[in-house]
């Protein structure tokens, strides 16, 4: 089937809202970049600051390449979802369907129907945060491994976590607090704190690592390059012969392994947490009441 | 240009951050979710549909060949009763076809009996009258003279009757 014209160019722009945002942060970084000397590993550069209330807000590389993969992401979405046919002809239409299926197969599974609107949001995280970990391997700096990133996150699902333990009830969400014994209140109070904190460290924990044994790879590969080739004369002697390809093959444990699977981890977790903690009899309860007391009304 | 530290929490980055992954929910619902969906409702629907024509041409077939079924039983029903009519009532001709010729031929046969009977007792007394004739005529030539008649008749009687038993 022939595509006409105009279709081909909105599918070059689609393509081009894709591609163009990490090309362009590439460029930022490339500009911008303060050549370190030795070996450091350092948060994210900040481009400018802008003052605001309680602290300063950075604009950094964190900020960029968030928005960046934001934008693909949006881009990836209308590409994917251009011209859809109830009869599929298309291959991108195709993908489309198995990734929305998927993952609302994977969420009606683990979280249960009543669940089955978080579909979208759980997209977006996985979407977000293997997007944000892969970003390392374009030489970008990955924005999960920068902890504010990942505590955002955490704490838009501890707000989710809370929201639906409400649901139960203020009275039974207090009294959560105290069980099984009223002295274990502060623990539970401190377990209650640990799970974003929990889910945010590790995200940011497990990409941070993986870019510092990167850079200390990097660097020790130079050195044993050196070693074996320095006695060449000029820039001869500095070329660095085992940083190509070697580095390569740790990246598919590094980026594409550990991004995809922390991503995974971090769905699963904000799934099980909000399905688990969800006091399910109670809120069955509260709308039983809630339709007599309606009766009683009418 | 300035670096921050590995670790430095700020709040907000922490919105920035929070807020990026509440925009790209909405912008996944809206752009991702609700055109699939939609279209995966509506080939559902599709299907649906396809699926309830189906069953409702089978059930129109299979009420037809119920139809027909009947129509062809009651069609060779009627066949049968025909052919047995026919065959009874061609049975019921032959029958009185049959019975009619035997009368008739019983009625022939007695007749002919009859006959048979009367024309054996009119020969008999031709022959009868014949032989006595015969006889006087004999007896006159060899006795050369008259007979009585009355004797003569008693001779014949007894004689026939003599030829009669031994026959």
């Amino acid at each position: 089937m022939k595509k006409s014209l105009k279709a081909r160019i909105v599918d070059g722009l689609l393509i081009a809202m894709m591609v163009l945002p990490l090309t362009l942060a590439l460029l930022l970084k490339i500009l911008t970049r303060v050549p370190a000397e030795g070996i450091s590993v350092t948060g994210a550069q900040v481009f400018f600051t802008v003052p605001m209330p309680f602290m300063d807000m950075h604009i950094g590389e964190s900020q960029v390449n968030s928005l960046a993969v934001l934008i693909t992401l949006f881009g990836f979405c209308l590409f994917m979802t251009r011209d859809l046919k109830v009869k599929p002809t298309s291959k991108r239409q195709v993908i489309a369907e198995w990734i929305v299926e998927t993952v609302q197969n994977l969420v009606n599974t683990n979280m249960g129907e009543r669940f089955a609107a978080f579909a979208p949001f759980i997209t977006a995280i996985l979407g977000l945060s293997a997007l944000s970990s892969l970003s390392s391997m374009l030489g970008l700096f990955p924005p999960t491994s920068d902890v504010n990133v990942t505590f955002g996150w955490a704490i838009l699902v501890f707000g989710l976590i809370t929201y639906y333990k409400l649901k139960g009830g203020f009275g039974n969400y207090v009294k959560g607090y105290f069980e099984p014994l009223f002295i274990l209140a502060p623990l539970n109070v401190i377990g209650e704190i640990a799970t974003p904190i929990s889910m945010a460290f590790r995200h940011f924990g497990n990409v941070l690592s993986g870019v510092v044994i990167s850079t200390l790879l990097a660097s020790g590969l130079q050195v044993a390059s050196s070693a074996i080739i320095g006695w060449l004369p000029g820039f001869l002697g500095e070329f660095p012969l085992l940083r190509f390809g070697v580095p390569a093959v740790f990246s598919i444990y590094f980026d594409i392994f550990s991004g995809c699977m922390q991503a995974f981890i971090f769905a699963m977790l904000t799934m099980l947490n909000i399905a688990n903690n969800f006091p399910e009899e109670e809120y069955e309860k509260r709308l039983q009441r809630k339709r007599e007391k309606a009766l009683r009304k009418a | 240009m300035q670096t921050l530290d590995i670790v430095s929490a700020n709040l907000w980055e922490i919105l920035i951050s929070l807020a990026n992954l509440l925009i790209l929910f909405v912008l996944f619902k809206k752009f991702l979710y609700k055109p699939v969906q939609n279209v995966l409702n509506q080939r559902q629907a599709q299907v649906d549909k396809i699926y309830d024509e189906a069953q409702q041409d089978k059930d129109a077939a299979a009420g037809m060949k119920q139809e027909y079924e009947e129509r062809l039983n009651a069609a060779r029903e009627e066949a049968d009763t025909l052919v047995r009519n026919a065959v009874q009532n061609a049975q019921r001709k032959s029958d009185q076809i049959v019975s009619e010729a035997n009368s008739q031929a019983s009625h022939i046969k007695q007749k002919a009996e009859e006959e048979i009977a009367l024309e054996k007792k009119q020969m008999l007394l031709d022959v009868k009258s014949e032989i006595s004739e015969m006889a006087v005529s004999i007896a006159s030539k060899v006795v050369e003279r008259e007979i009585r008649k009355e004797d003569h008749d008693n001779f014949v009687d007894e004689f026939i009757k003599n030829v009669g038993e031994q026959s």
